[in-house]
């Protein structure tokens, strides 16, 4: 059944962001179970697989649609809506930052692919990061090691229930030398679900006047985020995960002026790679060291040519639609089924099967990966986790994916089941799959 | 020197006929048809009967440089982040075997992810171990560990062939396991930027449980393999000639990059005294000798792969040469270029040049330092005897001066020895049938003395390929194989050698290794001659087509796709 939601404002409520109130909106009040209606779900099939591609809204849906149609033909000049002021404005409301800090771009790879081969980094400088990283991370920054002949550091970060903040804090801590220039990570690492403490690496970062670079892929449409606050220089996001925008769109932020109460180090030297609006001689002034930005970057980075007017539209929809149902009731809902994720995976395969963090409620997401089988050595065999989520898929029509990483130690390339959980999804749903699990388990073992 | 380029195979208007006898001749070193110790040389030879988890495509225009890029043979796909079969740390490998491949045997078994584990292990067998396995050894998790507790075994035990079966199937190389039929992974002790590369050796591939039954390398083995190319061992005499013939268990469906064109193969072996063209004929095909290259054939100017052809061993086991200088004068006391006009004499056209340094152009770590330069290349006796005369090397025997048959062997020995007899160096060369030779340079000691070797070194593959040159030639390893025949043993060119392996940039392993090879010139570990341009065979359209190389392979022709002329 699809609901309709109108805008028709009936109660009252305040943003995160602060702001006078605004209307009362029924999203606001509506049950997970009335909301999961807004969305253009498979019937019978259950979508843990939220890391990878989210479910879009029939809204986005039909913003999508209409403003292609819209578009169609070329009668009117396509260039000023593509630079998607009000869009970026409003988006960057959610997350706690401006427009000229925000842009809408393809996708998170192409985003930390802009803002990679942006640096300032020269022969010799030191990059720290991890390998649980996404591969568009490692690849762009190996292609800087090809090019400029960087150096790159790559940590392996600890898995498991027991791991804490201070641990992952201290690995990179150790890592950089006089000659480190960039720390990169993830908000949350796709490969384990680690949400990896990105105040606390930031704040390192900053002790030592280090560029923070920030894999945001899954933060947005999951965590109630204030991107300022965290203080790094440049977040990357996926519109299409978590956030349920269309495929092919992305979320960029990149600090434009000094907030020293959060990031208190000069803007880094970047350079807007892909760019119609970048200078055509002469160069931009110089970068503020204040709360005032000294030249929109934004701007720079969102003009690229044509824009796909109608996905950044659809998106937008999306991101409106999440701040009117309220990202901290969004945040609450998944993050309480990935606590009840882990808690029914501890009990069925025991607490040591799990990747992802379990004791540290700093590091937890909705996220969970996890290894049901009962020999260790499974925890390496890819046809194993390979047969079982096609299995999930043919026989149960649950939806999760596997993941592979590296274990400080180990010499072995580690295979994780993954569940993710969003405001879609309920607790049976959840327990639907890890009972399916442990029964296809027992028949791989 | 302008090169033409070799003139690629025109397209057949009509399909070709298949069938017919090639006949090829071989040095008969060069075709040990047991791939667990076949050098990287045989795999052209190899290539007819084995396969392995990636080969190599033969090039219509040899610039090309997908040809120089590994296929999926054995595999389906060549591991990769996009198809989930590598990891982000480039240590762990996951292959899916490719379905439909079979053994020869009667039940036409498949080829499994457990032959191409066994074929590791056989690798390392103490017996005739690879010549590859220094590579593998360096690269692959536990498998030095494998090969040195198997060989210390063995020292304590018999060597025949259920003994060793019985320690090669109760022991696992740790890096290296099957999860099922289908599915291989092989973990790496570090990543390499070469790894695929080397799957293609011949050393990786795969083997099945019937060799169990042979000492590697043994006649026996010859005469009884198993296979899962296009041909198969029909008959065998050793040191004389194999035949092939069609093998039915192979199916071209399954099989992208074979072709198997003619009926039978000849392979007519020679010790190098030109005993290969018999009765029947001459020979469709040759394959180089071990120096100097093909005789009459047309260099390449892609700009890869150039050979270090030829250039001196120094067998630094012998005292002669513990003083630095002696082994200093003996490199100043080559005149390079007398050996580089008889090249130019015998081998017309083949561009060569005076070389400095031991890694040739076109290859990863290539430099130009040359840390014993002499006027015009022609060396310089007068600095060598003052040399020699600081050491106080004096009144000593002639020093033997070992050589091959085959090739520019002889040649290039008489050239040398008279540049180390001008500065006062008494030099005998001793020429070798080519598996004399082979023998003499794998094992030094068994092989009565020698202390000096004309000898060749060919890139076993053409993309990061500095290990093919600096580790095989100088890395004092715990395990058999390469090419140190010398027996060099530097601790800093060693940790240059690491670092190279170590490296995850090729810019990096490329400065490590140029560093490797500088340092070992300049010690003298070897004496570097030339640098020659590889070279292909010329087409023959009135007796032979199809003539495609492999230039990840030396440049060898393809045997499988070589057409023989077919009566009617």
């Amino acid at each position: 059944m699809r609901v309709s939601v109108t805008d028709d404002p009936a109660t009252t409520t305040t943003s995160r962001t602060g702001g006078p109130p605004a209307p009362a909106d029924p999203l606001r009040t509506a049950s997970f179970a009335e909301l999961r209606s807004l969305f253009a779900m498979e019937p019978d099939a259950v979508h843990l697989n939220t890391g990878t591609i989210g479910v879009m809204p029939y809204e986005v849906l039909d913003v999508n649609d209409r403003v292609t149609r819209e578009w169609n033909g070329g009668l009117r000049n396509v260039y000023p809506p593509g630079m998607y002021p009000e869009h970026r404005a409003a988006i960057g409301r959610a997350f706690g930052v401006d427009q000229d800090e925000m842009v809408i771009c393809h996708n998170a790879t192409e985003g930390v692919a802009r803002v990679i081969n942006g640096l300032d980094l020269h022969e010799g400088d030191e990059v720290v990061t991890t390998s649980h990283e996404c591969y568009s991370v490692l690849s762009n920054f190996n292609l800087l090691r090809n090019r400029h002949r960087i150096t790159l550091t790559v940590l392996t970060p600890p898995v498991g229930p027991d791991v804490t903040a201070e641990e992952i804090v201290d690995l990179f801590a150790r890592a950089i030398t006089p000659r480190t220039k960039v720390l990169a990570f993830a908000a949350v690492t796709l490969f384990t679900g680690t949400r990896m403490p990105v105040r606390q690496l930031c704040d390192l970062a900053q002790r030592h006047g280090l560029t923070t670079v920030v894999d945001g892929a899954l933060l947005p449409g999951l965590f109630d985020t204030d991107l300022r606050a965290l203080g790094p220089d440049f977040v990357t996001c996926s519109g299409s995960k978590f956030q349920c925008g269309p495929l092919g769109t992305g979320l960029l932020y990149v600090r434009n002026k000094v907030h020293p109460e959060h990031n208190p180090l000069p803007l880094p030297t970047f350079w807007p790679v892909i760019s119609t609006w970048y200078p055509m001689m002469g160069a931009p002034p110089p970068r503020t060291t204040t709360r005032v930005e000294s030249y929109n970057m934004g701007d720079y980075l969102q003009s690229a040519g044509s824009a796909s007017i109608a996905r950044g539209a659809a998106l937008a929809k999306a991101c409106e639609l999440w701040d009117r149902i309220g990202r901290d009731r969004i945040e609450r809902h998944a993050v309480a089924l990935g606590d009840h994720t882990r808690a029914r995976i501890a009990e069925r395969f025991g607490v040591e099967s799990l990747y992802s963090p379990l004791t540290d409620g700093r590091l937890t997401a909705p996220v969970v990966a996890f290894n049901p089988f009962p020999d260790p050595s499974d925890g390496w065999n890819i046809t194993k986790f390979a047969r079982l989520v096609d299995e999930l898929e043919n026989r149960h029509r649950i939806w999760t994916r596997w993941t592979e990483f590296d274990i400080a130690g180990s010499p072995h390339q580690h295979y994780a089941a993954r569940i993710c959980t969003h405001l879609y999804n309920t607790a049976d749903e959840v327990d639907q799959a890890v009972d399916a699990i442990a029964d296809l388990v027992r028949e791989l073992s | 020197m302008t090169v033409a380029p070799y003139r690629p195979e025109p397209a057949h208007a009509v399909p070709p006929r298949r069938g017919g006898t090639l006949r090829v001749a071989a040095p008969t070193d060069a075709a040990p048809l047991d791939p667990s110790c076949a050098p990287a040389s045989a795999a052209p030879f190899v290539r007819l009967h084995t396969r392995q988890l990636v080969t190599w495509q033969t090039a219509r225009d040899v610039r090309d440089w997908q040809a120089v890029t590994p296929v999926p043979d054995l595999a389906l796909d060549v591991p990769s982040t996009w198809n989930a079969g590598l990891g982000a740390s480039h240590r762990s490998y996951v292959f899916h075997m490719r379905p439909g491949v079979r053994w020869d045997t009667p039940d036409r078994r498949p080829v499994t992810a457990y032959d191409v584990v066994r074929g590791f292990k056989r690798m390392c067998n103490p017996v005739r171990p690879s010549p590859s396995l220094a590579y593998f050894a360096t690269t692959v998790r536990g498998m030095a560990g494998f090969a040195t507790a198997w060989a210390a075994a063995t020292t304590r035990r018999a060597a025949d062939a259920a003994t060793l079966a019985a320690y090669q199937n109760a022991h696992e190389i740790p890096g290296v396991f099957a999860l099922d039929d289908e599915t291989l992974v092989i973990e790496l002790a570090r990543p390499a930027l070469d790894f695929v590369q080397m799957l293609a050796l011949p050393a990786a591939s795969a083997v099945p449980v019937e060799h169990d039954a042979f000492v590697p390398g043994s006649p026996e083995a010859t005469a009884h393999l198993r296979v899962n190319g296009p041909y198969r061992v029909r008959r065998h005499r050793p040191g004389e000639w194999v035949e092939l013939v069609r093998n039915p268990a192979w199916e071209p469906a399954v099989d992208p990059y074979r072709r198997a064109e003619a009926d039978r193969v000849e392979l007519r072996l020679s010790d190098g005294t030109g005993r290969a063209d018999g009765p029947a004929g001459p020979a469709e095909v040759s394959a180089a000798p071990a120096v100097g290259g093909l005789p009459a054939a047309e260099p390449v100017d892609g700009g890869l792969g150039w050979v270090l052809d030829p250039y001196l061993v120094l067998n630094l086991r012998d005292p002669v040469w513990a003083d630095l200088r002696v082994r200093q004068a003996a490199a100043l006391a080559v005149d390079r270029t007398a050996v580089a006009d008889l090249y130019r004499r015998h081998r017309p056209g083949v561009p060569v040049r005076v070389a400095g340094s031991l890694i040739p152009p076109g290859n990863a770590g290539y430099g130009t330092a040359d840390p014993y330069p002499t006027p015009e290349g022609a060396g310089d006796p007068a600095r060598a005897r003052d040399l020699l005369a600081s050491a106080g090397h004096a009144d000593n025997p002639p020093l033997v001066l070992i050589h091959p048959h085959s090739g520019l062997g002889p040649e290039v020995a008489h050239a040398c020895a008279a540049g180390l007899i001008r500065a006062g160096i008494p030099t005998r060369a001793v020429g070798l049938a080519d598996a004399a030779y082979a023998e003499a340079l794998r094992r030094p000691g068994t092989t009565g003395g020698w202390q000096l070797a004309v000898a060749a070194r060919v890139p076993d593959w053409l993309e990061h390929n500095g290990r093919v040159f600096a580790q095989a030639m100088l890395q004092a390893t715990p395990v058999p194989g390469g090419a140190n025949h010398g027996g060099y043993a530097s601790p800093e060119v060693d940790a240059l050698i690491e670092r190279a392996l170590d490296a995850a940039e090729p810019w990096r392993a490329d400065a490590a290794w140029q560093a490797a090879a500088e340092r070992a010139v300049a010690d003298v570990a070897v004496v570097p001659i030339l640098h020659r341009a590889p070279v292909v065979t010329p087409r023959q359209p009135d007796r032979v087509d199809g003539l495609r190389p492999l230039p990840a392979q030396g440049y060898a022709v393809d045997l499988t796709a070589v057409r023989p002329e077919v009566d009617g």
